[in-house]
């Protein structure tokens, strides 16, 4: 395993930077008592059923994307603010804050956004919602989107700034229609969006998904809203996806719980033109040093939660998968980059094992050699994510044209 | 047969006051067994929740002491309030509402809670914590351990410790909703 990281981290970028790319930064608390249960079901939810799907429709108009995935012991207010202030954009990029675990309101704050937990308690950690908002919205951008799933509830806190879809075991499939669907909302509009699951002094909660498991209503609906936007039945537009949703959840906790649950949001959006299919460019992520190889492969014989260096290599291995596919470089092109790749790795059995969408059920396995060799030749196939990486080999997921 | 007046008014009354001797029998019976039903579900709710243990500490405390937490308190406000014994009844009388032992739905909310009500029975304490803007209560052990938490299902321990507390401005605003 440490081989192949090390060959595959040396490869050169093999076409120029400046690509354009949406910024994942995913933080959710799958350890709390209460809710982690519901949040280790919500983030692949998340995951398989928003982003994935998200990322290949844009990769036809030329995005590559950068995951910034925290959850278990990652989760915290440090990472938080390290990675929001940190976080290197240009003008045509797309940056998705999203957030979900436990979170809290002062009674006299000023604005109407809750403060984040972020996996602990001390009323002095908490990060606004706000904060990460405006901190992101100073930095180049096409189009922010910041969403809190968390409660919104009045706490003794100082102020600081499921229609139930049946799971799909095997691979995902989407049209043209629903990739050009997402197209126009993530790219049709330029401008900014905050949104909180919850109005001031409403909680957040979750709905049960049957047999012990449940997930947080809030990002259920946005996944079926996004689904709703896919089929056509929602314009692609912010704001009938975001009144949809918020219909929805209110509803739905009404009817459950008999209380208010009302997603807010505050939005600041001008119509722009979704640009013609490009070919995406390797994303600008700065390729793994050789010493951050190491301390991963040193550490990476037992599984263990993601790193930043592991970070970087999954996101490496993203854009490279996903240039291996793109129908708009011409086959013999696609093979010879595939071939640039397979050169480069004197040990081309390392497994690769296929998931569904909705589980860890493997649904197909191959050697990185076949892998390589049938992405590059693939008509079928619009969008890979890797979906973990440990010494038992890479983990993948895979998106169809429909 | 009564004939006379005399006769048939005296049978008259004397039907009545045993229709109402026999009506009265029955309200008094009924309105005993109500109350008999009221207390003991009341008892059997609160104490098969807190364990006899506990719920002996909550019922023979003769007086409760009431502890605010918030961080809104001015300086100048008193955040230890010792209730009269009438006053800790009714809490008590509120507290053991089965209602409030309903239910412990999951929230996306820290249980922080900003109003404390300590009970204590010789050398022995518990602690009723109370998060109104997550609508949860809890209770504590000696040690602060949270035994466990309940969903609160009115408004009603809320508007009585704001009467403990009136300038408190979190709970001013938590009423408010």
């Amino acid at each position: 395993m440490k081989r192949i990281i090390l060959l595959l981290a040396t490869l050169a970028t093999i076409y120029s930077v400046n690509a354009k790319t949406i910024h994942w930064i995913t933080f959710i608390d799958t350890t709390d008592p209460d809710v982690g249960q519901f949040d280790v079901i919500g983030r692949d939810v998340l995951y398989n059923r928003y982003i994935n799907l998200i990322n290949a429709a844009l990769s036809e108009k030329g995005y590559n994307y950068a995951l910034h995935d925290y959850y278990g012991a990652r989760t915290s207010p440090q990472n938080c603010k390290t990675v929001v202030e940190n976080l290197k954009t240009e003008s045509d990029d797309l940056i998705m804050f999203y957030y979900i675990g436990h979170g809290a309101r002062a009674h006299n704050d000023n604005t109407r956004w809750p403060q984040m937990a972020l996996a602990q308690h001390y009323d002095d950690k908490l990060v606004p919602l706000v904060w990460v908002h405006s901190t992101l919205k100073n930095k180049p951008h096409r189009l922010l989107v910041t969403i809190g799933m968390c409660c919104n509830s009045e706490s003794n806190i100082s102020p600081k700034m499921a229609p139930i879809f049946a799971p799909n075991y095997g691979n995902t499939y989407m049209s043209d229609a629903a990739t050009e669907n997402i197209a126009k909302l993530f790219l049709g509009q330029k401008g900014d969006i905050i949104l909180s699951s919850s109005s001031p002094k409403e909680p957040s909660r979750p709905i049960g998904l049957g047999a012990d498991k449940g997930i947080d209503i809030f990002t259920l609906y946005m996944t079926m809203g996004l689904s709703c936007v896919m089929d056509g039945d929602i314009s692609p537009n912010w704001d009938s996806l975001l009144s949809c949703v918020s219909n929805g959840v209110n509803e739905k906790i009404q009817e459950i719980y008999h209380k208010t649950q009302t997603p807010q949001w505050e939005s600041n959006l001008t119509g722009a033109e979704v640009p013609d299919n490009s070919i995406a460019q390797t994303a600008t992520t700065p390729t793994p040093t050789h010493e951050e190889v190491d301390r991963q492969s040193q550490t990476s014989a037992e599984e263990n939660e993601s790193t930043d260096n592991r970070d970087k290599i999954i996101n490496w291995l993203n854009s490279s998968f996903n240039l291996l596919i793109n129908q708009q470089i011409d086959d013999e092109k696609r093979m010879e980059l595939g071939d640039i790749i397979l050169s480069k790795i004197s040990d081309t059995s390392i497994p690769v094992r296929t998931l569904g969408q909705d589980s860890d059920v493997v649904v197909g396995r191959q050697d990185l050699k076949d892998f390589v060799g049938r992405l590059s030749t693939s008509r079928v196939l619009k969008g890979i994510a890797v979906a973990n990486m440990n010494s038992s080999g890479i983990y993948v997921r895979e998106i169809y044209q429909k | 047969m009564i004939y006379s007046k005399t006769a048939r008014a005296g049978f008259i009354i004397m039907l009545v006051s045993t229709m109402i001797a026999l009506t009265s029998c029955c309200i008094h019976r009924q309105t005993k067994k109500g109350m008999d039903d009221i207390n003991i579900a009341c008892d059997s709710t609160a104490s098969s929740f807190m364990g006899d243990s506990i719920f002996s500490i909550f019922t023979s405390a003769r007086s409760a002491t009431a502890v605010n937490k918030s961080i809104s308190l001015s300086n100048t406000t008193d955040t230890t309030v010792i209730l009269k014994p009438d006053a800790t009844a009714t809490l008590r009388f509120m507290i053991e509402t089965p209602n409030n032992y309903l239910s412990d739905n999951p929230v996306y909310g820290l249980f922080n809670p900003s109003v404390i009500y300590i009970f204590k029975s010789g050398k022995k304490e518990i602690s009723v914590v109370f998060d109104f803007g997550l609508e949860k209560w809890g209770i504590s052990d000696e040690a602060g351990k949270l035994l466990f938490t309940r969903d609160l299902r009115n408004n009603d321990i809320l508007r009585f410790s704001r009467h403990i507390f009136p300038t408190d401005p979190l709970l001013e605003s938590i009423d408010k909703k």
